[in-house]
């Protein structure tokens, strides 16, 4: 029957952990001939007329179909090696064999005989050590060629496929890295993918009936590959219940083949299964001991309804399109918090709010000239609210920073103002700033910038964005002349951290912003203590149940059964 | 296949909830290379600092890569890889990444071009990040002979590159940038309430 195959025959890639030795393989083959095939199908319509309670009718007998011969099933473990007739024919003779592996066949041959012989007839194997394994990768080709001749690679790889699987993990010397006179040996395992493979091939014997032992006659059921890092290669895959494969024979007389493949290798006994997820959760259990060991079991958390702004950053570089040559720049900058937020001096007593950077000198790229400064600072703000009904976003710290030059003589300009205000998102920001410098009317101020150095500054360095003291609704500047000067690269790394977020995600609610977060802290507050409580009880209650011997919870519950049935 | 053994999770349910997690921080990467210094034959020495209450647990957290001279363009590669894990029971001190950049030439001589660092990203993913170098700067007699013989002022101690506390007293040129590829995964930071 046509629609009775599966004719995936593709190779499956398994992986597992265990011993490859425990592999087993249960092969099953069987004639199909149009007479068995019409006589399955009679029996099959005949059972389903009988299910129905139809015409009763002797079915044809299927002693016909199963002569014995036409049929084979065996269990073959990994590596296990079941001789054929023809090399029972052929290993008879002690004249034979040359090389101690067919003297050793021979040997095995002559005790099989001796004992109940052979448990197999059609089926036999080629294991790693064949020489059929050796060579049927060079022999075959893979295209429709006339003439073949295997390609350079695969002549290498043939070479140094057969390794044992038992090597030595590849060790690092720790001198001598390169090998400049490497051996022949060398080039051929290191230019090609070296990874120990075995393998196995089932074959069957498909000769007619009393007629087996015929080399030709030999046909490649199933291939089974197995390397050292547990990948196990099988081609065609195990039938799992799909229908079998077709093996067709070559020759004047073609016949047909079922075969069917199985995995009846013996599972994990379940205690065995439980004592070893028990030790790998005994194993992580102590991991986390080990960490908790290592840095204490408290992280630091801030008061609650507080929001904690933990700001990493670095003054990257500078960019000016330069007036003079042979500059150096510099920078200072300066942080200004708004009235919400507060600094903890007695926490962080290094965290300064300004500095200078070094002075650096430029170089060209392109058309501007750039510094380097690399300056880091890292900062720490809390931020309470104290409004709850008060609507306005709150504002975010601002960090002001000016550029000053200096020059081979010595004189010291001012080169730019700008501000930076950090960003209310977490993550990582790379904000570029651009700068500007004020310029005075008239060109006095000029010609002394020019020959002397000094310039006009800013006495108030809010006035860059919003002067302090601002109190109106609009903001005009109109009449301060200024000149673009050039632009500063700023790299944040921003983190927020508060209590509130805890209790967001273990309630699972959705974000909202972070401000309603905080919003209702004091209202929050009390429902926070009482949930601590409840945590506290909870963990004490599972701490004293887990110190229970375990039978005794084992018959509470017991009982509870009991009685619950 | 045979019954293999699957790594199971440790059960979310008793296991966890008595024994506290602690946050921990992996951060895998590479520095790619370099490019913009004035000769290419160039390697690196890089090192990671962090506050004191961070833990290493596995990783390497200071190394020198090889010399790689390129035979075509500019920038030199490395591809050094970078993989820490490190724990930690606050915020403060995050881990910062220091580099050096030497010259050597075809005598063999080594040479300082460049002093850089980062902060190691705070936010979980894939970073590129680019690293400017700068070089300390002696007087122009010492600039002259650096140009014939090499050599050049060094930093006594290498913390400044680091930290910002006494910068303005140096003096120094700009040099090339190094970049970097990073991933940060960061876990159990978010039972903690922190949000990056």
């Amino acid at each position: 029957m046509a629609d009775g195959w599966s004719t995936d025959t593709g190779e499956a890639v398994y992986r597992s952990r265990d011993a490859v030795k425990n592999l087993k393989v249960k092969i099953h083959i069987q004639r199909f001939t149009s007479t068995a095939a019409l006589s399955q199908h009679l029996q099959q319509q005949v059972l389903t007329q009988q299910e129905r309670g139809g015409i009763e009718l002797d079915t044809l007998n299927s002693q016909a179909q199963s002569a014995g011969d036409d049929e084979e099933e065996l269990v073959v473990g990994w590596q296990e090696k079941l001789f054929s007739q023809y090399e029972v024919d052929l290993f008879q003779s002690e004249a034979v064999c040359q090389t101690p592996l067919e003297r050793q066949y021979h040997t095995e041959i002559m005790a099989l005989e001796r004992t109940r012989g052979r448990r197999n007839r059609r089926i036999f194997t080629y294991t790693d050590f064949d020489r059929f394994t050796n060579w049927e990768g060079d022999s075959q080709s893979m295209v429709t060629q006339v003439k073949s001749n295997p390609t350079f690679l695969a002549h290498r790889m043939a070479n140094v496929r057969h390794r044992r699987q038992d090597r030595r993990p590849v060790t690092f010397p720790k001198s001598r890295l390169i090998t400049w006179e490497p051996s022949e040996d060398f080039v051929k395992t290191s230019h090609v993918v070296n990874t120990p493979v075995q393998t196995m091939h089932i074959m069957g014997d498909m000769g007619p009936l009393g007629k087996l032992g015929q080399k030709e006659k030999e046909c490649l059921l199933c291939t089974i590959r197995a390397d050292g890092n547990g990948v196990i290669t099988i081609k065609p895959d195990f039938n799992k219940g799909k229908e079998p494969y077709r093996v067709e024979t070559e020759g004047e007389k073609r016949e047909v083949w079922r075969l069917t493949l199985e995995n009846v290798s013996e599972g994990i006994r379940p205690e065995e299964k439980e004592r070893e997820q028990r030790m790998y959760k005994d194993l992580y259990v102590r991991h986390k001991d080990y960490l908790n060991s290592l840095v204490g079991q408290d992280f630091e958390m801030p008061p609650p309804g507080i929001l904690r702004l933990l700001v990493n950053g670095e003054i990257g570089k500078s960019w000016e399109r330069q007036e003079y040559s042979w500059l150096f720049l510099t920078s200072c900058f300066q942080l200004t918090l708004p009235s919400l937020f507060c600094l903890d001096w007695s926490t962080l007593p290094f965290h300064s709010l300004s500095g200078v950077t070094q002075t650096c000198r430029t170089k060209t790229i392109g058309k501007d000239d750039v510094a380097f400064f690399s300056y880091p600072f890292s900062f720490e703000a809390f931020f309470r609210r104290e409004d709850e009904t008060e609507e306005s976003l709150p504002q975010w710290p601002v960090l002001y920073f000016k550029v000053l030059s200096l020059d081979f003589w010595q004189r010291y300009r001012n080169e730019g103002y700008g501000y930076l205000v950090i960003p209310s998102t977490r993550g990582k920001h790379t904000i570029t700033c651009h700068t500007w410098r004020p310029l005075q009317t008239g060109t006095v101020s000029e010609l002394r910038r020019f020959f002397i150095g000094g310039s006009p500054e800013l006495e108030d360095y809010s006035y860059v964005r919003v002067p302090g003291t601002f109190k109106g609704e609009r903001l005009s500047r109109f009449g301060f002349r200024t000149q673009t000067t050039g632009s500063v690269t700023f790299n944040l790394h921003c983190i927020q951290h508060a209590r509130a977020f805890v209790d967001a995600s273990t309630l699972k609610k959705r974000r909202q912003s972070v401000l309603d977060q905080l919003g209702g802290f004091s209202q929050q507050g009390s429902v926070y203590n009482v949930l601590e409580a409840f945590q506290r009880a909870r963990r004490r209650m599972q701490e004293a149940r887990e110190s229970l011997p375990r039978d005794l919870i084992n018959t509470t519950a017991q009982q509870n059964s009991e009685s619950n049935a | 296949m045979f019954n293999s053994a699957l790594l199971c999770a440790l059960p979310a349910g008793r296991g966890a909830a008595h024994i506290p997690v602690m946050a921990e921080l992996h951060i895998i990467g590479q520095i790619v290379g370099a490019s913009g210094f004035p000769q290419s034959s160039l390697f690196c020495k890089w090192g990671i600092h962090t506050g004191g209450a961070w833990r290493l647990l596995s990783g390497l957290k200071e190394g020198q890569t090889q010399v790689d001279l390129p035979q075509t363009g500019d920038m030199a590669y490395w591809s050094h890889p970078i993989d820490l894990h490190y724990t930690t029971k606050g915020l403060q001190g995050w881990p910062k990444l220091h580099l050096q950049v030497w010259h050597q030439d075809a005598f063999g001589r080594c040479q300082l071009y460049g002093y850089g660092y980062c902060h190691v990203p705070s936010s979980p993913g894939h970073h590129h990040v680019r690293c400017v170098t700068w070089r300390p700067l002696g007087s122009w007699q010492e600039q002259i002979a650096q140009t014939f013989v090499g050599g050049g002022p060094q930093l006594r101690s290498t913390d400044i590159i680091y930290s910002g506390a006494d910068r303005y007293r140096l003096h120094t040129v700009a040099m090339g940038t190094v970049e970097l590829e990073l991933g940060i995964i960061m876990r159990h930071f978010d039972r903690y309430g922190v949000e990056s």
